[in-house]
């Protein structure tokens, strides 16, 4: 019998799973330390143990959901059983999408394979430089060329997916960052900017005084990004997908 | 002149009475001067007054009919010395500004009349009263004043009944001032959440608190009023009891078959014939609703509104189309004339499609005439609810949600299968704001026409057919405090429900005094000239199928008192909790089958009388009250809701919650909180789907809450202190009250605590 280590499970949500009711499975443990990380209790990997099995049980009881999120935390860091908790979900009809930073491609290529998950997001926090290394507080080159891989794995696969980032004023938004960030994932259909909202608590406390990117900024940075579709999420807007007219690109 | 005439009638009347009448003086100018410079003015004001009586009197007044001339004179040019005046008179200062001799055969005669004690005793109680005046050894005296004071010896005499009905009516002076001052925001007594601080705002607390001390006073006999003022049930809107009945569902057709009289009866206003137009019949939808709530202390809606309208859509543009919906928005939301400063509480019932009960009904169009049926007119209404959705999407001028009306869409049983696109509008609506409501048709026990109002009143075809459900309403509902009968029964069920049915007598009774106000004041006083004008010999408010409803608060706490579980926490207090209402129910259906009146069950709004109850009881049972909130802001939990707090999953709370709705015929509302930013139109449209083929939740709407800056008009998720693009700290924060969205800055404490209690679903806050 397999155990999973999380942080909760979120019950209900519209948003989490593009156009889909969704429950959200937050595993615990992550290896990247990023300071504006507005879920910092999901990092050090001391959360509840409970098995699979449970899991599933408590995820059937939901009535009102099509679709489980797995999120973290980073799922990445329990290889075997995120890949028998998205069998079980498979087994019981459910879509899956996981939420990745993008350290273990090999893993996502596998559960890619077995179509153990529908939909992947890929977490693409600035550019695929030594910048990167910057931002996520690691000092360890090979996780560029890991996030590389994964992207490349996306690309080739015929499973949906989603590249983004959040935009977090003075660490990822000069315009020299950008225009790499915007080529780094220029592949990719679509491009999610995040607004920083710090409200809630970050890792290192010094970012919860940075002020959250307006809407307008983020149009701003959107025009970096070329995707076929840009999408910026901010409080501001709820969900809006960036007219191509005003991006000056075609 | 007219002073001296009134004296000379006082001595017609009662020649053998006028013991107040001093000595015979006779009139002399300089007895005036004397007077004046001995209550201390100076001599050229002294001589000014006496030149002023002098041109005014007649020679043969007596000194004693002129002195209260004098005073009054003198308080005109030096009020300071008017308080010295000196005389063997007390003088009374009348609501007029007129200074007359204190004459006590007025109190005995008002006393008689007010009253109707005897004579006999009147004369006692006035002889009381001047001496205990007298003793004040004052020079004048206000008639509100000597009011006081028959109360106090009315009250010394033990008659406490008459006391009652000689009261003076009013609120404290500090109270004015504290309202046009500081505002009303913290008022705890306030009902509703939709008032802003103007004028009008403050007339209508000020007629209101008169009104509700009325009500308590006279309507309200004291066995019924005191477990209100005690805190056993909460009776809602006592300020309106004497004059209106609660709320409305309209049926403007008749409107567009004979035309409009706004007042009623056509002699205030101008009249207007049926109209041609959807233009004016769209103008004559606002103006019902507008003209209608000057009668009613409740909400206005429409049923079926886009029915109705559809005849007048035939061959029209949808730009036309989209005018006429885009007008009556803003005419709801900008006639900002109701009662005391408000808009109208205004609310739309929508169909998705014609509903089988009116396909084949005559429909009336253009010119009042009937143009075929309503079933001929399909896609009109649907164009009307898609271009009406499309404008209240758009937002006002500045991105503004518009708050009014309330919308309500009826989901019949193909309506997943037929209506795609509405829906699809439907739920991007919900997802911009979160305002509309879903009325759930489906599940078995809903009846073949049912409505509801934004605040959750309902009504169904089950009392009087389908057409039963409109040109009527809620007359009054009473929401009963059910912890405070979980105190009292200490853990005996059969105590339990002995209490229970006890207070469900005692607001049964106050019910029925409530409809025989409302049949009054329709039939006799004819206060209601608009409710009670008449359309083909029938009277347009049908009073006999209107509501009278029992609601509830607090389940939850009473659960956990009586069985030391919340209703989420565990079988038992939730199959306790069903008795109770069951038990409820069942009563409303006994009233109903011995009195021939419609009687129903509520799970009560409380959005004022939530906080009421808890308060009252946390002073009473001390460190053993169980509630919600903080000790300065409790509250009660609304109805049968799980607690606002609770950490309970959606299905579990769905579970919880749809086995009351089939209970509560008089309405009910199942929330939503939403937390996060851009909840998806598609999964949302999901959710509603399940709700409704799925569960017996009758009526349910979504809640996001949104800020705007009151500086830049930036538009933002959530409730924020700084505003995204200017930086301000300056916002205004909306969210669902009890059914309705309004400003928090406006609401109650104990509303605002429950604000920060709700427990959102998809909120950054992890379950564990």
């Amino acid at each position: 019998m397999k155990n999973i280590k999380i942080g909760g499970i979120l019950d209900l949500s519209t948003v989490d799973y593009p156009k889909k009711t969704a429950a959200v499975v937050f595993m615990q443990g992550c290896n990247f330390r990023c300071p504006f990380c507005y879920n910092p209790d999901l990092i050090n990997g001391k959360g509840k143990e409970i098995s699979i099995k449970e899991i599933v049980e408590n995820i059937k009881k939901k009535d009102f959901i099509d679709a489980v999120v797995i999120t973290g935390g980073e799922p990445t860091l329990q290889p075997e059983s995120l890949i028998e908790l998205c069998r079980q979900l498979k087994e019981n009809k459910f879509l899956v999408k996981i939420d990745t930073n993008g350290s273990n491609p090999l893993l996502i290529k596998e559960l890619i394979d077995k179509k153990f998950v529908d939909y992947i997001a890929l977490d693409v926090k600035a550019p695929l430089n030594e910048k990167y290394l910057d931002v996520i507080k690691v000092k360890n080159k090979d996780f560029v060329n890991k996030i590389r891989d994964v992207i490349d794995i996306l690309k080739n696969s015929s499973i949906e997916y989603e590249l983004r980032t959040p935009i977090v004023p003075g660490l990822n938004d000069s315009p020299k960052d950008l225009e790499q960030h915007g080529n780094d994932v220029k592949d990719a259909k679509i491009f999610i900017l995040e607004q920083f909202t710090p409200e809630n608590g970050t890792l290192d406390k010094s970012f919860e005084k940075i002020k959250s990117p307006s809407y307008n900024d983020l149009k701003e940075i959107a025009k970096y990004f070329k995707n076929k579709k840009v999408v910026i999420k901010a409080r501001e807007v709820g969900e809006q997908e960036v007219s191509r007219i005003n991006c000056g690109c075609n | 002149m007219k002073k001296a005439m009134l004296m000379e009638n006082k001595e017609d009347k009662l020649p053998d009475l006028n013991f107040w009448i001093s000595q015979l003086e006779k009139y002399d100018r300089n007895k005036v001067v004397t007077d004046c410079l001995l209550a201390g003015t100076d001599e050229q004001t002294a001589n000014i007054i006496a030149n002023k009586i002098d041109q005014i009197i007649s020679p043969q007044m007596k000194m004693s009919d002129i002195r209260p001339i004098i005073l009054s004179t003198l308080h005109k040019f030096d009020p300071a010395a008017a308080i010295h005046f000196r005389t063997n008179e007390t003088y009374v200062r009348t609501s007029d500004e007129k200074f007359l001799c204190f004459d006590n055969t007025k109190i005995i005669r008002s006393i008689v009349k007010e009253t109707g004690i005897n004579e006999q005793i009147a004369m006692q109680i006035a002889e009381d009263v001047e001496k205990f005046i007298k003793r004040l050894n004052l020079t004048y005296i206000s008639s509100p004043m000597i009011r006081e004071i028959v109360c106090v010896k009315l009250l010394e005499h033990g008659l406490e009944e008459a006391r009652k009905r000689y009261s003076r009516l009013g609120i404290p002076l500090y109270d004015v001032e504290q309202m046009i001052n500081k505002g009303i925001s913290t008022d705890i007594k306030r009902e509703n959440a939709n008032l802003q601080h103007t004028p009008e705002t403050i007339n209508w607390i000020i007629s209101g608190e008169a009104l509700e001390q009325y009500s308590l006073l006279r309507l309200i006999p004291g066995h019924l009023a005191d477990p209100h003022l005690s805190g056993d049930y909460h009776i809602h809107i006592l300020s309106n009891i004497a004059t209106r009945p609660n709320c409305i569902q309209h049926f403007p057709p008749l409107f567009f078959k004979h035309g409009l009289k706004a007042d009623g009866t056509g002699r205030h206003t101008s009249v207007a014939g049926p109209p041609k137009h959807i233009g004016v019949a769209i103008q004559h939808c606002a103006k019902i609703m507008l003209a209608a709530q000057t009668q009613m202390a409740g909400g206005q809606s429409i049923e079926s509104f886009n029915v109705w309208l559809a005849p007048f859509l035939k061959n029209l543009d949808v730009k036309e189309v989209k005018q006429a919906a885009q007008e009556f928005i803003y005419e709801l939301n900008q006639s900002y004339v109701a009662r005391g400063g408000q808009v109208v509480f205004s609310n739309i019932n929508f169909e998705f499609g014609i509903p089988k009960w009116l396909r084949d009904v005559p429909a009336i169009g253009p010119g009042g005439e009937i143009k075929g049926v309503y079933g001929d007119y399909e896609e009109e209404a649907n164009s009307f609810l898609r271009e009406y959705v499309k404008v209240k999407i758009k937002g006002d001028h500045v991105g503004k949600q518009h708050m009014f009306p309330n919308d309500a869409f009826k989901v019949r049983e193909n309506t997943f299968q037929k209506y795609k696109e509405e829906l699809d509008l439907v739920h991007q609506f919900i997802a911009k704001y979160g305002t509309p409501y879903i009325a759930n048709g489906i599940p078995e026990w809903q009846t073949e026409n049912f409505n509801y109002m934004g605040c959750r009143t309902r009504l169904d075809s089950k009392f009087a057919g389908p057409w039963g459900t409109i040109r009527t309403g809620n007359d009054l509902y009473i929401t009963l405090n059910l912890p405070r009968i979980a105190y009292e029964s200490k853990g005996n069920d059969d105590r339990f429900f002995e209490i229970l049915q006890d207070r469900l007598e005692k607001m049964a009774e106050i019910l029925i005094i409530k409809h025989k106000i409302s049949d009054d004041i329709l039939h006799k006083q004819k206060l209601l000239p608009f409710l009670s004008q008449k359309f083909d010999g029938e009277e347009y408010y049908n009073l006999m199928n209107t509501t009278k409803t029992f609601g509830y608060a607090g389940l939850t706490e009473a659960t956990k008192i009586h069985c030391n579980y919340h209703l989420h926490e565990n079988e038992t207090a939730q199959k306790f909790g069903i008795k109770i209402i069951t038990k409820i129910r069942e009563y409303a259906d006994e009233m109903t089958k011995k009195t021939g009146l419609r009687f129903s069950v509520i799970a009560s709004p409380a959005e004022t009388c939530a906080a009421r109850l808890a308060k009252i009881d946390i002073i009473k049972y001390g460190d053993k009250a169980i509630y919600s909130g903080t000790k300065e802001n409790p509250y009660y939990t609304n109805s049968h809701m799980v607690k606002m707090d609770a950490q309970v999953n959606f299905s579990d709370k769905v579970k919880i919650e749809e086995k009351y709705h089939p209970l509560t015929n008089g309405g009910h509302i199942m929330h939503v909180w939403l937390g996060e930013n851009s909840p998806s139109p598609e999964a949302l449209l999901d959710i509603t789907k399940k709700i409704c083929t799925k569960t017996n939740i009758g009526f349910f709407a979504y809640t996001r809450d949104y800020s705007t800056c009151n500086d830049c008009n930036q538009f933002s998720y959530g409730l924020i202190n700084q505003c995204t693009n200017c930086g301000k700290d300056d916002l205004s924060r909306y969210s669902r009250i009890t059914g309705y969205y309004q400003k928090v800055e406006g609401w109650n404490p104990s509303k605002k605590q429950e604000l920060k209690d709700r427990y959102r679903f998809s909120s950054s806050t992890i379950q564990t």
